[in-house]
């Protein structure tokens, strides 16, 4: 959820005027006159004035100027008198993200300065509570006050205001979902210290009762996000680890099943990731590993763990599962960040040898790609040759971590 | 449309000139008989062409044939039909328009550094940019950044490797490392190039290849060595590979996930070598090359990523096969976004960078090299700004965007920092610094990690750079704000090290250009339009505390030194041009003055007055006294001439039109006033009456007097812009000398004739002086009912005054002046105050004669007028009587009323007797 979080939180001034969207939709023949701002719009005294104070109050927020911008700013809030509704929301909008920015880097602010101009900015335009919540609540985590964090986000996940539209609903759910990490992270922190007091019975004192509170909370709240189809990895991984530490096995599995297989859900290969980790940690079936590494390799051939599958299919000693493991590693060595990888190459050597020794390498050969063949001409010589990139190689190889259990496949 | 062929003649008339060219003889000989069949010789045709009639005088002589031939082919001689082709016009100027505002072709940017040696961390760089005012030239330019201890390093620019030209301006420019090789490929529009500089040897050619529509995009493969692709405009993108040729991989005719009528397209290449992106303005395919018709996946489409803009459209794609050879960036008008191609459409990071034109250059910096975040420079072509976004290298932690986006200063800035321009060589220098962006490159010093080298092309092909430093001190500031719930768990030591990996703030620019010799050349040859002088700098100024950039961004000495002689080379090519353009007259022999210079020095005058000045300055005296100049002989004013000794019209004319009345005098002359004039006596003689018809022996002044003040009021509302003040200055009236005097000539004897005249006078006089007594602040009279009327107690006050100070005047003269100045006291609007006009200022001696000569002149208009009027019909007196004062102006189109003997003596009889009644209230005041 990277890409909300750390959004950059001023938006373009293009985008501003609702006169704007309607002229691209009018006039969207080609992109060239959808990107323009037609210079020669007729605007009143006062958008004149608020459109030459936004402007130098962009400039100074592109250069860090922050006090010069937050003199612009005392001058730009002006602009919220505008009586046209949809000014008001695109100016109210404009007037919280630019605020909060020059609030947050300018020197003389304090967090309780911040706090208030939060608090104002949620009543100022009723379509904007929600994400002003959501990023106060960030912002109160940046700054280590969870409880704070929290107590904002319970107020917004109980506001009410008519009906949510489509873009306030997924802001509720995040709203919940960023409650239930709170619950979470508190819950951790309780389980720590009890671990550390040397305390192995969870079931006794009032801290442990408040500990499965946040637990109950926390996890129905991950329970009620996840059903949604979306990405909500960091909400999956801590709702699976609440529900192993509570031993709920096939809970956790049922989760991480729903969520790599779900169909309503995008095409998401962390999803696998997880699924695998999770039997392997938990010492699942071989072939459950081949299952859900297989369907990896579908989506993400060039992933780390496809040298992991490779061994896995080499374990399993059928001739069939050799040739496939062999188009798996052919498939690895396609691409750039493998190719030098020395323990890839020799195990494709020692494959290759096993399988002119019996014979089958020529099913295998229409897969292998010319990139590869050159590759093998070229890399396989030159790093074989040289001792020194053997040990760099790997080094590098086993600082991935990739083969760091299960069975050594390369003997050097 | 109209000067469209003059302009184009070429594309207007080619064809038909073409075809038209055997039946045409240029030669000077004579034809013979049978060639002249159908031949013509250029004599005709230049003799005909003289005598077509176009961008002519229609009326001048013209050989009668070569118009009716030129009426007849107006439709025919072009080659295409004038409708058609300024329709074609109309579009092409459309686009244009466009064009200047955002111009796709140059995607990507011609602009590119490469080191010359292979992964060392060496100084030396190859430059590969276009010169030439076509943009044509492609150069390969040795730079080396070298390290100041004292400064921020320098861009040395070092000799160049090689330079070709080309059939066409080059757009775009991509460079590849294949295996210790680096490959190349220039895009032009109809042209693509391939490129190998080899470490050690000079650049060479590989292969060009010709495209039907114009390419689009160009991008080198970095896996295969002479592999790239192209894209243009009919949707197809082609895998060329120099040793097989092209092949096509996948074309779409139409755009890819909705119809935004485009046809840009962009490929790259991606993690996968036989794996490429496919790019429209609506979204990212990823195609496999084997397989191109089944092997599609979505990366990024408008639609479906989330949190896309109405009206976004994908502006760059770039691979960055640098910093993790899955990830890409895309840009839009809006954002920018590093996509992974593992996980579509999920945006990995996503910025809004708010710059004012769509971001079309890119640049990125791995952050791996220098242990410093990963650095994402964004250029815009329009607007020429250069952005740098940030983001954490993604190892330990998920990838995250930190700090704001950071903005440099635009190369246009380094104006300000030279000294003394003119206002004209300010144009040329502003016309040449904001010119659009062509490309951008930028570079980290090898060896100090923390030096940042940005480089930008211009239009003109002028190449700027910039060296950036970070100021450890002010890196706090930088700090990233963890925004995810995640962040909590963050522990310490992360913290730190981004601390560490800072942000850029602190600021050392330069503004650069590349080549050194061209900078010489520059000098040499100014004529060379696209010499690239250079400027280098360095850092004279640290940041303090929280404000950084800009204001403390300075130019180190060398580079001002630079920045100036480059400057005069833009200044003396502008020169050039402008010679070239505009004819120009030696007028040095012509207007050659006399040395002065010898005559003044020699004289033996000049050493003396020099002293005496001296002392005049010394002691503070005016100079007149010491110099002992020769004092001036007083000339005497010459004499009055007096207009009035010429009777004739032509002399009168003369007379009126130097003071400015020329138009009334005709108007006069003419009879055309005649109108106005008669209302204007008719209105008075209403006034009259009326005041007659409230006068009786037995009532108090006061009385009447209260009766003309209402009638006054009546007029007001006419007057509205006259109306102020007047019974103020009628008081003060009172207490002037003046007032005597008129009360004593008005005593005197007056003729019913002379007080007809009067009227007459009166009114002829109001518009002589019509338009040049607004302005005075003298108040107009309340008798009035139009503006001609207001005029008059200005004129009155001239003559008064002239009165009163010369008693010895001429009969007629003094006549007059007695009458009008009746004629003022009944109209109550008199003014004693001193007007602003300066001419009442003046010396009374020319007050007099002015005076004079207008009574005079008006003595003269009016027997003209009296005459004229004899012939005019006899007046309805009995509908003079009926209508009272207000319908009467109404009415007076009815009326050509004149000085009639009935009425005339009822008239006298009201303003002789009036008058002292008026002046009682005043009196009274």
């Amino acid at each position: 959820m990277d890409d909300i979080s750390n959004e950059f939180t001023i938006i373009d001034e293009g985008t501003d005027e609702g006169a704007d969207d309607s002229e691209d939709a009018h006039s969207a023949s080609s992109f060239n006159v959808s990107s323009l701002r037609q210079p020669t719009r007729k605007k009143t005294d006062i958008r004149k004035t608020t459109r030459t104070c936004l402007e130098e109050l962009h400039g100074a927020l592109l250069h860090h100027q922050w006090t010069k911008a937050a003199e612009f700013m005392q001058n730009y809030i002006q602009v919220l008198e505008d009586p046209s509704s949809q000014q008001k929301m695109h100016s109210s909008q404009r007037v919280w993200r630019m605020g909060a920015e020059i609030l947050r880097h300018h020197p003389d602010a304090t967090v309780e300065d911040l706090n208030s101009f939060y608090d104002r900015m949620k009543h100022l335009h009723m379509s904007n509570y929600l994400k002003v919540s959501l990023e106060h609540a960030f912002y109160l985590i940046s700054k280590d006050k969870i409880e704070d964090a929290k107590r904002q986000l319970s107020l917004a996940e109980s506001w009410r205001y008519g009906k949510f539209s489509a873009s306030q609903e997924k802001i509720a759910k995040l709203i919940q979902a960023y409650h239930g990490l709170l619950d979470f992270s508190i819950w951790i922190t309780k389980r720590n210290q009890l671990v550390e007091n040397g305390s192995h019975d969870f079931a006794d004192t009032a801290s442990n009762q408040e500990m499965h509170t946040y637990f109950r909370q926390a996890s129905s709240k991950f329970h009620e996000v996840i059903k949604q189809p979306g990405v909500w990895d960091p909400f999956v991984l801590c709702f699976v680890k609440l529900l192993e530490f509570y031993d709920d096995y096939n809970g956790a599995v049922q989760v991480l099943n729903n969520y790599a297989y779900n169909d309503g859900f995008p095409a998401n290969p962390n999803a696998h990731i997880y699924l695998y980790k999770f039997l392997k940690k938990n010492n699942a079936d071989m072939k459950k590993l081949v299952k859900v590494l297989r369907v990896l390799h579908i989506l993400v051939p060039s992933h780390k763990l496809m040298f992991k599958l490779c061994s896995l299919l080499d374990g399993l000693d059928k001739t069939k599962y050799q040739q496939e493991s062999l188009k798996i590693l052919f498939d690895l060595l396609d691409y750039s960040d493998w190719k030098n990888n020395l323990k890839v190459w020799k195990r494709l050597k020692k494959k290759i040898s096993l399988l002119i020794k019996f014979h089958l390498l020529k099913n295998c050969f229409p897969i292998c790609d010319v990139t590869v063949v050159r590759n093998v001409e070229v890399r396989s010589e030159g790093a074989l040759r040289s001792d020194d990139e053997f040990v760099v190689f790997e080094e590098h190889f086993d600082s991935e971590g990739t083969v760091d259990t299960g069975p050594r496949p390369v003997d050097d | 449309m109209e000067a469209f062929y003059l302009e184009n003649f070429n594309d207007a008339f080619g064809c038909m000139s073409s075809l038209l060219e055997e039946n045409f003889y240029f030669g000077y000989k004579k034809l013979n008989y049978n060639q002249r069949k159908n031949t013509i010789g250029h004599k005709v045709t230049n003799t005909f062409l003289d005598n077509i009639n176009f961008k002519k005088c229609p009326f001048q002589r013209s050989c009668k044939r070569a118009r009716l031939q030129s009426y007849l082919f107006k439709e025919v001689i072009y080659d295409i039909p004038p409708v058609l082709l300024a329709e074609h016009l109309h579009e092409e100027l459309k686009a244009e328009k466009y064009k200047i505002f955002f111009n796709s072709v140059a995607t990507g940017g011609a602009l590119e550094l490469f080191p010359l040696q292979n992964k060392s961390k060496t100084l030396e760089c190859c430059l590969v940019y276009p010169s030439r005012s076509a943009m044509n030239k492609l150069n390969f330019h040795k730079v080396k950044l070298t390290s100041c201890k004292s400064g921020a390093p320098q861009l040395k620019v070092q000799e160049k490797l090689a330079l070709f030209e080309l059939n066409g301006t080059i757009r775009q420019i991509n460079v590849a490392d294949v295996e210790d090789q680096v490959y190349v490929g220039v895009r032009s529009d109809y042209l693509c190039g391939a490129w190998k500089v080899n470490r050690k040897q000079k650049p060479e050619p590989l292969q060009t290849i010709q495209m039907e529509n114009p390419a689009t995009c160009i991008s080198v493969s970095p896996y295969l060595p002479g592999e790239l692709l192209v894209a243009n405009e009919s949707g197809a993108v082609y895998l060329w590979n120099l040793k097989t040729g092209l092949s096509m991989i996948r074309r779409e005719t139409e755009n890819l996930y909705f119809n935004a009528q485009s046809s840009w397209r962009w490929c790259d290449f991606t993690a996968h070598p036989r794996v490429i992106t496919y790019a429209d303005r609506t979204g990212i395919d990823l195609t496999d090359i084997r397989s191109p018709s089944t092997q599609t996946q979505k990366m990024f489409s408008i639609g479906q990523t989330a949190e896309c803009k109405k009206g976004e459209r994908v502006v760059l794609l770039k691979h960055l096969n640098d910093v993790n050879a899955y990830h890409h960036l895309v840009t839009s008008q809006y954002s920018a976004y590093i996509m992974d191609e593992r996980f579509p459409c999920v945006p990995l990071l996503k910025w809004e960078h708010m710059l004012k034109s769509p971001p079309i250059f890119s640049q990125i910096l791995s952050g791996d090299s220098c242990k410093t975040s990963n650095k994402i420079l964004l250029g815009t072509q329009r607007s020429q700004e250069v952005l740098m976004l940030q983001y954490s290298d993604g190892t330990q932690m998920a990838y995250e965007a930190l700090g704001p986006p950071l903005q440099f200063p635009a190369r246009s800035n380094c104006s300000r920092f030279i000294p003394f321009l003119l206002p004209h060589e300010k144009e040329v220098l502003f016309e040449r610094l904001l010119s659009p962006g062509a490309g951008l490159a930028a570079i980290y010093h090898p060896h100090q990690a923390n030096v940042l080298c940005v480089i930008q092309l211009a239009e003109t092909g002028d190449v700027f750079y910039q060296t950036w430093s970070r100021q450890e001190s002010s890196s706090s500031m930088a700090r990233p704000r963890g925004s995810d719930a995640n962040s909590s768990e963050k522990d310490h030591r992360q913290e730190k090290e981004r601390e560490d990996h800072g942000v850029f703030v602190s600021s050392s620019t330069s503004h650069g250009d590349a080549p050194k010799e061209t900078c010489t050349f520059g000098d040499t040859r100014p004529i060379n339009h696209t010499s690239n002088p250079n400027q280098n700098t360095n850092v004279t100024q640290r940041c303090e505390g929280n404000t950084p950039l800009t204001e403390s961004v300075g130019l180190s000495k060398k580079a001002l030194a630079k920045l100036v002689k480059w400057n005069s080379n833009v200044l003396q090519k502008q020169t050039v041009k402008r010679q070239e353009k505009f004819c120009k007259v030696k007028n040095k022999a012509t207007l050659a003055l006399p040395k002065i210079a010898d005559t003044a020095t020699n004289h033996s005058l000049y050493p003396n007055i020099r002293q005496k000045m001296r002392v005049a300055m010394e002691e503070k005296k005016t100079l007149s006294t010491c110099l002992e100049l020769p004092s001036l002989e007083v000339v005497d004013i010459p004499g009055h001439i007096d207009p009035s000794s010429w009777k004739d019209d032509l002399s009168k004319r003369l007379t009126a039109s130097w003071d400015g009345k020329w138009n009334s005098w005709w108007e006069n002359k003419l009879g055309l006033n005649r109108k106005q004039k008669i209302e204007a006596l008719r209105k008075k003689r209403k006034l009259q009456k009326l005041a007659r018809g409230h006068r009786s022996p037995g009532l108090s002044g006061s009385f009447t007097s209260s009766v003309t003040y209402q009638s006054d009021l009546t007029d007001f509302s006419d007057l509205s812009g006259w109306s102020s003040a007047d019974s103020n200055f009628g008081g003060s009236r009172c207490s002037s000398p003046l007032s005597d005097i008129e009360t004593d000539s008005h005593k005197g004897p007056s003729t019913v004739v002379a007080e007809s005249n009067t009227d007459m006078e009166n009114v002829r006089l109001g518009e002589e002086q019509d338009h040049e007594c607004v302005p005075n602040s003298v108040t107009a009279s309340s008798v009035s009912s139009t503006s001609q009327y207001s005029a008059v107690p200005n004129l009155r006050q001239k003559s008064a005054d002239s009165v009163s100070a010369f008693s010895a005047m001429d009969s007629l003269a003094q006549n007059r002046i007695s009458v009008l100045s009746a004629s003022k006291d009944k109209s109550s609007a008199v003014t004693g105050h001193p007007s602003p006009n300066p001419r009442l200022h003046s010396p009374r001696k020319s007050l007099t004669q002015n005076s004079h000569q207008l009574q005079k002149k008006a003595n003269q208009d009016l027997a003209s007028l009296l005459i004229a009027q004899d012939s005019t019909p006899e007046p309805d007196l009995e509908d003079n009587w009926i209508f009272p004062l207000a319908s009467s102006t109404q009415k007076s189109s009815q009326f050509s009323a004149s000085p009639s003997l009935l009425g005339l003596p009822l008239s006298q009889g009201s303003v002789t007797v009036s008058q002292p009644k008026k002046k009682r209230p005043r009196m009274g005041f």
